[in-house]
């Protein structure tokens, strides 16, 4: 119905003065514009919004934090909170139970407000965060375990330089233009034949060289001689820098001094995005709607430029003396980043706009504070090897080893590289989230309370856990996964196919809607006051990640005719917590069975990564020349990576023999169990 | 020097599994060589024609091969009988499509029973198929395996997500288990690890690999069959050498070349002959890839398919 209609239906009842019609009509027109109030607990914020607002959407305007990895389409379950006072529309869903639903909990993204309402949002699981800042940000040893060129101190050759210069006055007789005496200065003092000014720099240059009786400071980007910023005063500070990681789940900065390489601070935060998708296939999503792109960016940003802000407060640090920024990240957080479509990465045939985005200033980017600053972005390989591989790949140095490694980053994604200084092919395995807490019910990222490691008694089945920062435990974290499944078949608890054995006497077991879990916690001894458990689906996605990231080695190493024996080094990366037990790994088929001692775990190696090309103009352009000569492997349309991944979803492998210290383990095990 | 054809060395072989006892006992597996290599190493037993019986009649037979079992739909001992004595089916498939709870919901009891009397009216192996949820084909071969105990029985089938119950009976009462995987080496390999890990003596199952019919994907089946032979007998892999049985009646007698009639379909040609060469095709493809026993339905195709295995051994 048209308003105009229903104004002509209403009317003759308002003439009659029943105010019933005038008060529908009034809701009818003014309905819209009506304001709810929304008082939200514990932390006492409230909003008003109009009627039929978004719940989710209201608590993420009040700046309150929601988990959501479906970006509010009703599938995760995550976003629940409880209406105390007044009434929501919401829609019916399968993840509250009919008890939950009578106490008022709803999810939050399929309700609607409709009334002046009072909404409890429980303690959300990634709060008190610890954040794997990389090994350099630790104070402790610099690239431990690696025998790298970087392995003492990084490489330190600035590309970013100031210098001063003495501009000859124009004259009547000496009337060239500003910009030719300028360059001419910078050929005598640098000797460089040709600078580049730009036009931003361009319309600074006949004050600042006025102001100061034709003597100024200048900075150059010496990878391309481009002026980047000139100003009158002699300046005697020196240059700094900012590292950037941004990942899927965090983001993290060093502030860096440009000409000896220390680091002055380093700060991270949780990439605000999270709540618009978990991982990069929900944002890529999520960007296609209306307005989603920008709002992506700006909520990136702002948390960038916080991180800034930070690290400025801290240290110090003049901001016009932060000079450059070395961006590091998998190929969907750069487009994002930068505004770019990252559309098609998702599309067949699967590619980016650009594997490394343009230089350009902060200030293009939005980045506030720092405006004058270049910022440089890590070349990446394909749409699923990005930067942040580039960067790994950097950070362990095997661009410059004879010796075969492997790198593996676990992250969102799992992607692997193999090579030496000779050559590289890598690959993304489409692992899901599971290392990081995702698909799995009490699955968390590495934060405090996190489980990391299990034992299980053999005779009682029962389960000691020790946690993150060794507080009370509210969740299991990637490395505790991996512990846990091979714990759980060592000991027996499961079969090869990852199914409980119900038949042991295992009392921690139990269904629950047709699906069995095994509870590592109870309810009484967790922090969040629910049992933590692990289920057949839990570790059912485990094995499809675990499958994957094998199935993609393997399938890899033989695309190259070499097996996993003949690798030297294997490097991992990611942030699934630093105490990775190599050797469960191993159990559970999803890392080779080699020797344990060729394992190198190194954490967060983007920024590491970042911070080397920043300080080293050289390792930038290495790096760039490393993501070129990397040989790019689709897996998505590899029949033997299906094949082996089919093989994977089993423990360890359907075919012993890729695992013979596990097999020999197995034995010793039952032998252990018969006695 | 004359020339010398080039020959495949085989380290591995196939199991050999007991089918039935004492007047009916056959024997299938044991091979040395790839199907019918009889020239690269000894194929010791011709691979088993076997012939469906159905507990109940049939809904949608082509006229084309209902006609030849419609004296005989009401029983399925006569049915059983017909098909060895004048069919000369070297076994008897036994499909309980009655226990699916949709179809007649039969109880195990009298399934068990009913295994039972067709088992003692022939002198040939019985092979049993069930139908329909897998947890009602658990309570009923259960049953079946103990009514029929110490008969080595060919009891299916049993999937990675329920195989305890039918291995662990087939265990106890010593008869044979099939493990059924879609077409997949892995899964299959899996499946008879997990029952070999259970207790099952490995010359206890037969693999069936969910074959399809001529025109469905057939060399889909062809090669992942010949994947799970080449695994077993050139790589001696120990979990991928039991003998596999193709369930593949079924298959192609519902699938429109053999339905359509000749009036609909003229340029098709004979409608009868038609579903003997499509069934002849099919069947004669799993045996080149690796089948073992074969489960049939028309006379006909029966007769070609045996003088063919005749020839060729």
């Amino acid at each position: 119905m048209s308003l105009s209609s229903s104004l002509l239906f209403i009317y003759p009842y308002n003439i009659i003065g029943k105010s019933i019609a005038v008060d529908y009509y009034f809701n009818y027109i003014m309905g819209s514009r009506k304001k709810y109030h929304i008082n939200f607990l514990p932390s006492g914020k409230n909003i008003e919004v109009s009627k039929n607002h978004n719940l989710r959407q209201s608590i993420l305007d009040c700046g309150l934090e929601i988990e959501s990895s479906c970006g509010g389409v009703g599938t995760c379950g995550r976003c629940v909170v409880q209406v105390k006072k007044g009434r929501v529309d919401t829609k019916e869903t399968r993840f509250l139970s009919p008890n939950e639903q009578k106490k008022g909990f709803v999810l939050s993204c399929l309700s609607r407000v409709i009334d002046d309402i009072e909404v409890y949002i429980p303690e959300q699981k990634k709060v008190r965060a610890i954040i794997d800042k990389g090994k350099l940000a630790e104070g402790s040893k610099v690239y431990a375990g690696v025998s790298s060129q970087e392995q003492e101190k990084p490489e330190v050759e600035p590309w970013v330089k100031k210098f001063t210069v003495e501009v000859k006055k124009p004259s009547l007789s000496y009337g060239t233009s500003d910009l030719f005496r300028f360059k001419k200065a910078v050929r005598e003092k640098l000797g460089i034949e040709e600078v580049t000014v730009p036009i931003d720099v361009l319309k600074k240059l006949p004050t600042e060289l006025r102001k100061n009786d034709w003597e100024a400071t200048a900075v150059i980007e010496s990878n391309k001689n481009v002026i980047i910023d000139i100003y009158s005063q002699k300046r005697p500070n020196r240059l700094y820098g900012l590292a950037l990681d941004i990942g899927t789940t965090t983001l993290v900065m060093y502030l860096v001094d440009l000409e000896d390489g220390k680091i002055l601070g380093s700060e991270s935060e949780y990439n605000p995005q999270i709540r618009f998708g978990e991982d990069i296939i929900n944002r890529i999503v999520y960007a296609n709607r209306e307005g989603g792109l920008k709002k992506l960016k700006e909520v990136v940003t702002d948390s960038v430029n916080n991180l800034i802000w930070r690290l400025l407060l801290v240290s110090k640090v003049e901001p016009d003396d932060i000079v450059s920024v070395m961006v590091s990240g998998n190929s969907t957080m750069m487009h994002l980043f930068y505004e770019v479509c990252p559309k098609y990465i998702r599309e067949e045939p699967y590619v980016t706009v650009a594997n490394r985005f343009s230089d350009c200033k902060a200030q293009d980017i939005g980045l506030k504070h720092i405006r004058n600053a270049y910022t440089y972005s890590m070349q990446g390989v394909a749409s699923y090897l990005g930067g942040d591989i580039t960067s790994g790949i950097l950070a362990t140095g095997m661009n410059h080893e004879q010796d075969l490694a492997l790198f593996i980053d676990l992250g969102t994604n799992g992607e692997l590289v193999v090579g030496n200084c000779e050559w590289m092919m890598g690959c993304s395995c489409s692992a899901g989230p599971a290392f990081e807490g995702g698909g799995v019910k009490c699955g968390i990222r590495a934060i405090d309370g996190a489980i990391e490691k299990v034992y299980i008694d053999q005779d009682t089945f029962r389960c000691q856990v020790s946690t993150i920062g060794g507080s009370r435990a509210r969740g299991i974290c990637g490395s505790g996964l991996i512990d846990i499944i091979g714990e759980m078949y060592l000991k027996g608890v499961i079969d090869r196919k990852g199914r409980f054995h119900r038949d042991i006497g295992n009392r921690y077991l139990k269904e629950e809607d047709g699906n069995w879990r095994y509870t590592l916690i109870e309810a009484s001894d967790s922090a969040t006051g629910s049992e933590i458990y692990i289920s057949e689906v839990d570790i059912d996605n485990l094995m499809r990640a675990k499958a994957a990231v094998y199935a993609g080695i393997k399938t890899l190493l033989e695309e190259v005719d070499l097996s996993v024996y003949d690798l030297e080094k294997v490097y991992i990366a990611g942030g699934l917590g630093k105490n990775l037990n190599i050797g469960n790994a191993i159990v559970i088929g999803m890392l080779p069975d080699i020797n344990i001692d060729r394992y190198f775990f190194m954490g967060n190696t983007s920024i590491t990564g970042a911070y080397i090309s920043l300080l080293s103009g050289k390792k930038y352009r290495q790096s760039i020349a490393l993501a070129e000569a990397i040989t790019y492997m689709e897996l998505s349309v590899n029949m033997k990576f299906m094949d082996r991944y089919v093989a994977g979803l089993f423990l360890p492998y359907t075919d012993l023999k890729d695992f013979p210290t596990v097999e020999e383990l197995l034995f010793e095990m039952d032998d252990k169990r018969k006695k | 020097m004359s020339f010398q054809a080039p020959k495949n060395e085989y380290t591995g072989q196939i199991a050999k599994v007991t089918l039935g006892r004492d007047g009916s006992q056959l024997a299938v597996g044991g091979d040395k060589a790839l199907p019918f290599y009889t020239f690269e190493g000894e194929i010791p037993y011709r691979p088993v024609v076997a012939m469906e019986v159905y507990d109940s009649k049939p809904g949608n037979w082509p006229q084309t091969v209902s006609g030849y079992f419609s004296d005989v739909w009401d029983d399925p001992v006569k049915w059983a009988q017909k098909c060895v004595g004048q069919y000369s089916a070297d076994a008897i498939c036994l499909q309980l499509k009655s226990i699916n709870p949709d179809a007649g919901d039969m109880g195990p009891q009298d399934a068990g029973e009913l295994v039972k009397k067709v088992r003692e009216s022939v002198e040939v192996p019985v092979i049993v198929y069930g139908d329909g949820p897998l947890e009602k084909i658990a309570e009923v071969m259960k049953k079946v395996a103990e009514i029929n105990q110490n008969t080595n029985l060919l009891i299916g089938w049993v999937e990675e997500d329920n195989y305890k119950t039918i291995a662990a009976a087939c265990m106890g009462y010593d008869n044979n288990v099939i493990s059924l995987n879609p077409l997949d080496v892995n899964i299959a390999k899996q499946l008879n690890i997990l029952l070999t890990q259970l207790g099952l003596s490995s010359d206890r199952i037969v693999m069936d690999p969910s074959t399809t019919a001529l025109g469905y994907g057939i060399e889909y089946c062809y090669s992942s069959m010949e994947r799970l032979k080449i695994a077993a007998l050139l790589q001696d892999d120990k979990m991928t050498q039991m003998p596999m049985i193709c369930n593949i009646a079924p298959e192609v007698w519902k699938v429109k070349e053999v339905k359509e009639s000749q009036e609909d379909y003229p340029q098709w040609g004979d409608q009868e002959e038609r579903g003997i060469n499509w069934e002849t095709i099919s069947v004669m493809c799993t045996l080149l890839s690796g089948a073992n026993i074969v489960v049939m339905r028309h006379p006909r195709a029966v007769e070609i398919i045996k003088e063919t295995i005749e020839k060729l051994l």
